[in-house]
């Protein structure tokens, strides 16, 4: 078994150098590489077809790299077949064997690793409390709800003591109550257990709550790896910035660079101070675009602000929309651009004032709270 | 799902034409047969009201057993045995390794065996009981090897990517029913002759001709080809059907290919393959042609058998009996394999 040879305090790792993936013409996997910690909890997140699914069943050794290669535990596991890797799999249909009863389910891999019958029957139970499952050991999985099939999914898994927990997707087919309750429990687990989490979702929220970092991915490469607060605040593509959270893109050009501070030209008129982003180089010239997030889209009456540290631009507020605990205020630029802007309401004031659709405004960010992402 | 009260009534109508009709082919005839049986044969075909059980006693008693000496109950016993052992021993493994009852494994396995060994004690003396032995086990050897044969090629055509390829190979598949079954038996007679082609080649190769036409090979052979695409459609199916995610779970837990195939697919495809089988069984247990035509028009099955008694011998009891006890072996075979398999989801 790989376990055995593992390299003393790289249990739980994971390292993909370079690994791409082809079928045919097509390219799952792009050149990706990625390093996970051990104990570390790390979401794949992506649309479909980004190639997040792809990645996670290179690491299973469901597919074979067509390129780069896999370290599982400090171990060239590029080659290793599925059934050698000290990794499991939760799927995204959970795949429970249905002529096998639950406790067979979760048995499966012990029996396989040839384990004593009591050995196993205290195994299975403590997987079945740990996954906080009733002891329904002799249902078979068409009679489990899915939030049960899921549990079971999880114990079957998770009973292995595997380095590395795979999870695809493991939460989309429960329904949306569920499947926040299950993102606390999944947290817990990971704490709980210390195993290393690769978590595979097109989710932000799930992301975003439960990981120590998440890999965007587009079209077949990591966009950006970092940890959820940073990749929220500062996104390194327009992709990315556009994939997690709502964001306000304004196209503009960068005309200098000063320091750590960007200058650029917007389209709508002067020039203004960004923050740069984490990673990459801008250079004069280069056309890109600023990131603002509604909340923090500065939104007032013509004059307020007049002082260096606010990029305003003149604008029309055209709508304002009551949607709860939230309002939006939709605001239009003189080239014809929107920029939304979102404030929390409190009870007893407007949260934008005197403000009225129609009125003439100015519209734009406080430097630090925008930045410059690549195209 | 259960339907409302006045919508029960209606269902049950449904049943009406395809009632009326069993009742008029199968149930009818059956009852028919059974009383055939009691009664008397008129020299010249047809039969006189006297009721006898002669007719059974000659299905039960007949055949000069005085010929059979030690030798030959020695090796029927060693050759009962061999094949209780050959089909026990891996279906008790598979049996076992997915938690299921090894009862019924073993009991497959010794039916399978006491078949054989009548089989043989039987073998050169042309008694009824040796014919019943001797269609189900060719039969059952046909059942084993179109699972064989089907099993690797289903897996193939369910595998290929696009569904032009996939309707093409399931076509290929079905082109042997656009020619007369009686053309291509003749077709497999020509092929198996002494001067055939198969021979030419075995010669060629430097070996001396062999007989194939007029053996149990030649009629096994015919069985299979004649039953294969109906083991392969209702296999075909299942596989079709088939969650591959399970194939790869159980390798994630460790299971190494052989292990997957006998634990996850076998059980998964269960249902194809009893359809399957119960169609090739039934079907070869019953076949007319391949005997007549392949294993040289002796009484070698059932089929023939009933032939001879309703033809040249104008025996109509006799083949009533055998006609009755026929339905009979296939109806408890088929509550064997199918009827108590309540998991068992043919839609």
């Amino acid at each position: 078994m790989a376990g055995d040879q593992t390299a003393q305090g790289e249990r739980g790792s994971v390292s993909l150098r370079g690994v791409t993936k082809r079928f045919g013409d097509m390219t799952a996997v792009d050149r990706v590489t990625l390093h996970v910690e051990p104990s570390e909890f790390i979401s794949l997140l992506g649309p479909s077809g980004c190639g997040k699914t792809t990645t996670l069943r290179l690491i299973s050794g469901f597919e074979r790299p067509s390129s780069g290669s896999i370290m599982i535990g400090g171990i060239d596991a590029t080659d290793v077949p599925a059934h050698k890797r000290n990794v499991n799999t939760i799927f995204q249909n959970y795949a429970l064997f249905k002529h096998l009863t639950v406790a067979e389910n979760i048995a499966f891999g012990l029996k396989v690793k040839r384990q004593g019958k009591t050995t196993i029957a205290r195994k299975v139970n403590a997987a079945l409390d740990l996954v906080k499952l009733p002891h329904l050991t002799s249902r078979y999985p068409s009679q489990l709800s899915g939030g049960q099939q899921q549990r079971v999914a999880l114990a079957r898994a998770i009973v292995n003591e595997p380095e590395v927990l795979l999870l695809d997707e493991p939460l989309s087919a429960l329904d949306l109550k569920l499947r926040q309750a299950m993102r606390f429990e999944l947290s817990q687990l990971h704490r709980d257990l210390g195993m290393t989490f690769i978590f595979v979702t097109h989710d932000q929220g799930e992301a975003i709550t439960m990981s120590d970092r998440i890999a965007v991915m587009h079209e077949g490469r990591i966009q950006q790896l970092d940890t959820p607060l940073a990749i929220y605040e500062r996104p390194a593509s327009r992709f990315v910035a556009s994939f997690i959270g709502e964001t306000n893109l304004i196209d503009v050009t960068v005309t200098s660079v000063e320091g750590d501070l960007i200058r650029v030209k917007v389209a709508a008129g002067q020039s203004v101070l960004v923050a740069p982003t984490g990673g990459h180089t801008l250079t004069p010239g280069q056309v890109a675009a600023v990131a603002v997030r509604p909340q923090r889209v500065v939104l007032e009456s013509p004059g307020t602000h007049e002082d260096a540290t606010h990029a305003l631009f003149p604008g029309v507020l055209r709508e304002l929309l009551f949607i709860g605990d939230e309002t939006r205020a939709v605001t239009e630029l003189t080239d014809g651009s929107e920029l939304i802007a979102v404030r929390h309401n409190q009870a007893g004031s407007h949260p934008f004032g005197d403000l009225r659709p129609g009125d003439h405004v100015e519209v734009g960010w406080r430097h630090g709270s925008a930045c410059v992402v690549d195209e | 799902m259960s339907a409302p009260a006045a919508g029960k009534k209606y269902h049950r109508r449904l049943l009406l034409p395809g009632l009326s009709w069993i009742s008029l082919t199968y149930v009818i005839p059956s009852i028919l047969i059974v009383v055939y049986s009691l009664l008397t044969p008129q020299l010249g075909g047809g039969v006189v009201w006297d009721f006898t059980l002669d007719a059974w006693a000659e299905v039960f008693a007949s055949g000069s057993r005085s010929n059979i000496g030690w030798q030959t109950v020695g090796t029927a016993l060693v050759f009962g045995i061999l094949a209780t052992l050959v089909v026990s021993i891996p279906a008790t493994v598979w049996a076992r390794s997915v938690g299921r009852s090894e009862h019924r494994a073993l009991a497959f396995g010794g039916v399978f065996g006491l078949l054989v060994a009548v089989n043989h004690l039987a073998g050169g003396y042309n008694n009824y009981s040796a014919v019943f032995a001797r269609s189900v086990v060719w039969s059952l050897w046909a059942t084993v090897i179109c699972v064989v044969l089907a099993l690797p090629l289903v897996v193939f055509i369910s595998s290929r990517e696009s569904r032009v390829a996939k309707n093409a190979l399931l076509v290929a598949v079905m082109i042997p029913f656009w020619t007369s079954m009686l053309v291509r038996t003749f077709a497999i007679r020509f092929l198996l002759s002494n001067t055939g082609p198969l021979n030419n080649m075995i010669e060629s190769l430097g070996f001396e001709r062999q007989v194939f036409l007029n053996t149990r090979f030649a009629v096994v052979l015919g069985l299979v080809y004649t039953a294969l695409p109906f083991m392969i459609l209702p296999l075909y199916a299942a596989v079709e059907r088939s969650d591959r995610a399970q194939l790869d779970a159980a390798r994630d837990l460790g299971a190494r290919p052989l292990r997957v195939f006998t634990e996850v697919f076998l059980p998964m495809v269960k249902p194809g393959l009893i359809v399957g089988s119960t169609m090739v069984f039934v079907l070869s247990v019953a076949q007319y042609l391949v005997p007549t035509l392949l294993g040289g028009g002796k009484t070698n099955m059932i089929a023939n058998l009933l032939d001879l008694q309703f033809g040249e011998a104008f025996n109509w009891p006799l083949g009533a009996a055998v006609a009755a006890l026929f339905s009979l072996v296939t109806i408890l075979s088929l509550y064997l394999v199918v009827g108590r398999n309540e998991e068992l989801d043919l839609a």
